[in-house]
């Protein structure tokens, strides 16, 4: 079959450990002593646990909507411009940029006395209208979440426009036209018939937003270490933190609670959505 | 719907036509704005890697330690110098052996998915088996679990396989990574089943069908599953740097971690090196992604 | 399609560009690096020579007094000759010589008939001295015994009187007289004895006196005859005239030739000719009975290896003596140790050079590498190759490391530390300055 030689790498590579992983969630790391779900006890019981569940929901919440809506406007708007194609590979090219580049071009932007500051004084200064601007330090108040989301957007806009757009140009063109003829305003063109059409791009576009809201711990590592400030210590942090103590079995469990709520959503929204 | 009220038709169609000219104005005027608010930052990379130290520390000594007044920074450096790209090109061989690491790492990667991941795609696009939705879930399921979650697990498996520190610690999970086979997938379903059952009527075989029909018809999906794969891998960090203890087999990813803030013309010009193959690629699948995407979005 | 191609050969060249770059960045690396001579560190003695050269002098020098007033006719000798009894030294001018020989030869005959002259004066005085004080004597004696001949004529006188004594009847006009006749008696008598006694103390007086005037002629006659009459100085330089002359007598039978009195070594000569000579020194020698030294300066590095008590080779230039002596003292002095050895009497004669050799062996080392393995200011440190992992691979690299120095000589050092062993890689060469950390290859 075709599918064996890829389904028995799957297995060694990502099932087997996986099931290694809740086995361990059982045990105790160290002397591989049986302790049923004392593990998830202590893990649910931890404070960092709890910070980092929030802190991660929170940027789910509001990145993952953000996201999509933005990319869904934008690809609202380039769908049928010239130059789309162009456009689009501006947006694009966050993508190619690596991370340790990005982590750089941040630090010098958002630093305390960073150019972003910089430019900010500057026009409080220019505008005495406005109150006066001081200086925040990004990376250390609370507005280093904006800072993740933020970069976030910068680097995922263009993949999603590109994912909408693909789903829009699935629409038939035709009934959306008919529907302008029949003098259907924008928005109902919207409300019924490309919000519609759209619900499969919508599952994808979703997933793979929650899957780079995970891997955009990369550039938050690279930015701001294993023990950043309090608004933007993720569960991965806490996964890593406990990987680099040797502190498995506690690992083992989240990673189990984790993968279990991801596969109901997953679940959930697929079936929703199909 | 409401009617719409009695405009001759030739007006509703002129209209129609200016306001579309208009919302396409506004429209790109909106989206070159986001363009260049999104690449300006991307900006920075080639001004700064023609920036001579002096000059970079002078705009950024506020960051440095000044601790007064605000770094700025010039999109053209006033003194401009090759230096860092000699130093990098011409003196740092390591930089060539962590290029070459990568690269051959990526195409490796790429190979290996395209051997595995593709007919696993098309096993699930093309036959209907039992269970074959569940262990699509799973593969879902798997594809978007973080690496950080599989740390630990993949740490044990490469260690029995006696794989660590190898370079093939950071291929093989990678080349039986599900991701690839989502997008492929997505490329194959877009093919109308009835060929597939004309094939088979006639009498082909499944490995005909597969090489025949398949591939040429999904080859957009699967372009596009190779450009994302291509940009996600050849930036890697995470992998490596948990896997690969042995400098010698590092990729360019883990070379940038090493240089500061305070070299950061070097860095910016070794970003620039980074980003060329990445912008070839980017250059030749572009049409690929585009459309090739186009079948992802349709069936949820 | 077209741009296409173009986007792949772009591409393609970018790759080949890469391909050639990888190439000359790791030449130019290549080129950059330090190559390196190694060697390991193996277990020896040391051997120390120290060479040094130094004088040899003498404790005394002796000098040759230069002959007063001569003038220098020729200087046979030099510094550094060597010089035996009787080798001529130099010679005076013989005319003007003789001419002052002559000088003083009239001079001396004319003291010397001076003195005999004074001598018989002398002899004279002293015969009339004494002749007079005969004289004197003889006659004051006469006077005296005619005196006391008169006294004692009185005497009997008085005794004849006293016996006339009258009778006691006998009036007083009889004895007044006769009282006043013994005051008489007593009167001449007392006067006489007065005379007596003022001649006697003439007596004394003139005898004292001759006496005096005899032993003064006695003294001076022999103070004539020792010449003593001169006082010191003139006695003495009656003396010097006398010894000049005899010199210069001896010299004028030596044709004016001046020789040396004992062996020894010319260290200096301070005369020349044509030179009037004054009362100094002419020549300085090392008189071969004198006791020599040898004496040398040796530098700061070698100090601790040259002890006192070290036997060392002493040689000469110019002879094939060699002696062993040991070391007297070492001196610390500005800028460096004098090393002091005392030669026996006979070593070294006729040398003012010598060079001095020490050769010591030492014990044995446990690690001893090439001197020229060392660097750091103090000569504390090496370099040791290692493997080193890098992007690179596997490298070679160079780590400092520090280690005591025990012992050097020029070519090799003995080292020490915990961390040595016999299988550590020192460095021992390199063709350009090295790092701590440096990445290096072998020498071919």
């Amino acid at each position: 079959m075709f599918l064996l030689p890829g389904f028995s790498g799957v297995m060694v590579f990502y099932l087997l450990p996986f099931l290694e992983v809740v086995r361990r969630s059982f045990l105790k790391s160290g002397n591989s002593a049986f302790v049923g779900i004392e593990n998830y006890r202590t893990v649910w019981g931890n404070g960092a646990f709890v910070l980092a569940v929030r802190n991660t929901f929170l940027y789910m919440a509001v990145g993952v909507p953000l996201l999509m809506g933005i990319s869904l406007i934008l690809s609202l708007l380039l769908r049928n411009l010239l130059l789309r194609r162009r456009l689009v590979s501006a947006m694009l090219l966050p993508m190619a940029v690596p991370a340790a580049v990005m982590v750089l071009t941040l630090q010098i932007l958002i630093d305390r006395q960073g150019v972003i500051n910089g430019v900010l004084t500057k026009v409080s200064e220019q505008m005495a209208a406005l109150p006066a601007f001081a200086a925040i330090d990004y990376l250390n108040t609370e507005w280093a979440l904006v800072v993740v989301v933020c970069s976030f957007l910068w680097k995922n806009t263009g993949y999603m426009v590109i994912l909408w757009l693909a789903g829009l140009a699935a629409l038939p063109k035709e009934v959306e036209e008919a529907a302008q003829v029949d003098g259907a305003n924008r928005w109902q063109n919207w409300h019924y018939i490309i919000r519609p059409g759209l619900s499969g791009s919508f599952f994808t576009v979703g997933m793979l937003s929650v899957l780079q809201i995970f891997k955009s711990y990369r550039e938050v590592w690279m930015v701001a270490g294993s023990y950043p400030q309090e608004h933007i210590y993720f569960l991965q942090h806490l996964l890593q933190n406990w990987y680099l103590k040797l502190e498995f079995d506690r690992m083992a469990a989240l990673t189990v609670i984790m993968s279990l709520v991801l596969l109901i959503v997953c679940l959930l929204l697929q079936k929703r959505l199909e | 719907m409401r009617s719409r009220a009695t405009v001759p038709a030739w007006v509703v169609r002129l209209y129609g036509r200016w306001r579309k000219k208009r919302t396409a104005w506004f429209a790109t005027g909106i989206c070159v704005a986001v363009a260049v608010l999104i690449c300006a930052p991307l900006l920075m990379i080639p001004g700064g890697s023609l920036m001579d130290g002096a000059e970079m520390r002078q705009i950024l000594s506020p960051i440095l330690g000044d601790g007064r007044g605000f770094a700025a920074w010039h999109l053209i450096p006033v003194y401009p110098t090759i230096g860092h790209f000699y130093r990098l090109l011409i003196e740092s061989p390591a930089f060539y052996q962590l290029f070459w690491n990568t690269v051959g790492m990526t195409a490796a990667i790429l190979l290996g998915q395209l051997v595995v991941g593709l007919p696993s795609a098309w096993a699930f696009a093309a036959f209907r088996f039992r269970g074959r939705d569940f262990l699509f879930g799973l593969y879902v399921v798997l594809m978007l679990l973080p690496f950080q979650v599989m740390l630990l697990p993949q740490y044990i498996v490469l260690q029995k396989l006696h794989l660590y520190n190898h370079p093939a610690a950071v291929i093989l999970p990678a080349v039986f990574s599900t991701f690839p086979v989502f997008i492929m997938y997505r490329g194959f379903t877009q093919i109308d089943a009835e060929i597939l059952e004309a094939a088979r009527l006639d009498g082909a075989g499944e490995l005909q069908i597969f090489f025949r029909i398949g591939l040429p018809l999904g080859r957009m999906g699967i372009q596009a599953a190779m450009v994302l794969s291509f940009l996600e891998y050849w930036n890697l960090v995470e992998q490596p740097m948990a896997f690969l203890e042995e400098q010698a087999t590092w990729p360019l990813s883990l070379y940038l971690p090493q240089i500061t803030i305070s070299q950061a013309g070097f860095a910016f010009a070794v970003a620039v090196m980074v980003l060329i193959p990445a912008l070839f690629v980017f250059a030749l699948g572009q049409d690929a992604l585009e459309e090739g995407i186009a079948y992802i979005g349709v069936k949820g | 399609m077209d741009s296409k191609k173009k986007i792949w050969r772009g591409f393609a060249l970018f790759m080949a560009a890469m391909l050639v770059m990888t190439y000359v960045s790791r030449m130019v690396y290549v080129s950059r690096m330090p190559r390196v001579k190694w060697s390991n560190p193996t277990s020896a003695s040391i051997r120390n020579k120290i060479t040094a050269e130094g004088t040899v002098e003498a404790v005394n020098a002796q000098a040759v007094i230069g002959l007063d007033g001569l003038l220098v006719e020729k200087v046979c000798v030099a510094a550094g000759d060597r010089m035996e009894a009787g080798t001529v030294l130099y010679e005076v001018n013989m005319e003007d010589m003789l001419a002052q020989l002559a000088e003083l030869s009239a001079q001396e005959e004319a003291w010397q008939k001076q003195e005999l002259a004074k001598r018989r004066e002398a002899a004279t005085n002293t015969t009339r001295a004494q002749e007079d004080y005969d004289t004197n004597v003889t006659e004051l004696d006469r006077r005296i015994a005619e005196e006391t001949k008169k006294l004692e004529e009185l005497m009997e006188d008085l005794d004849t009187h006293m016996f006339r004594i009258p009778e006691e009847d006998a009036s007083d006009e009889i004895w007044i007289a006769w009282a006043d006749e013994r005051l008489r008696f007593d009167r001449e008598i007392a006067e006489k004895g007065r005379l007596i006694e003022d001649i006697q103390l003439e007596k004394d007086k003139i005898l004292r006196q001759a006496d005096r005037n005899i032993e003064d002629a006695r003294r001076a006659q022999s103070a004539a005859e020792s010449g003593l009459e001169l006082g010191a100085s003139g006695v003495s330089q009656v003396r010097e005239r006398q010894e000049r002359i005899a010199l210069l007598t001896e010299l004028s039978e030596n044709e004016g030739k001046v020789s040396a009195e004992s062996a020894g070594d010319v260290l200096e000569v301070m005369m020349q000719s044509g030179m009037r000579m004054g009362a100094d020194a002419v020549l300085r020698y090392a008189d071969d009975k004198g006791s020599r030294t040898f004496r040398t300066v040796i530098t700061q590095e070698q100090k601790p290896l040259v002890h006192t008590g070290d036997v060392v080779q002493l040689t000469f230039p110019g002879s094939a003596e060699e002696v062993s002596e040991t070391i007297d003292s070492i001196v610390q002095e500005s800028g460096g140790y004098t090393v002091t050895i005392r030669l026996e009497p006979g070593v070294a004669q006729g040398r003012t050079e010598g060079v001095m050799e020490l050769n010591s062996t030492s014990e044995i080392y446990d690690f001893v590498v090439p001197a020229k393995a060392l660097h750091n200011d103090g000569g504390n440190a090496v370099y040791v190759l290692e493997e080193k992992e890098g992007i690179l691979g596997t490298e070679l690299s160079v780590r400092s490391m520090t280690v005591r120095l025990l012992d050097k000589n020029e070519d090799y050092a003995a080292v020490a530390d915990e961390l040595l062993s016999g299988d550590i890689k020192v460095v021992t060469e390199c063709d350009r300055e090295l790092e701590n950390g440096m990445a290096v290859k072998l020498w071919d």
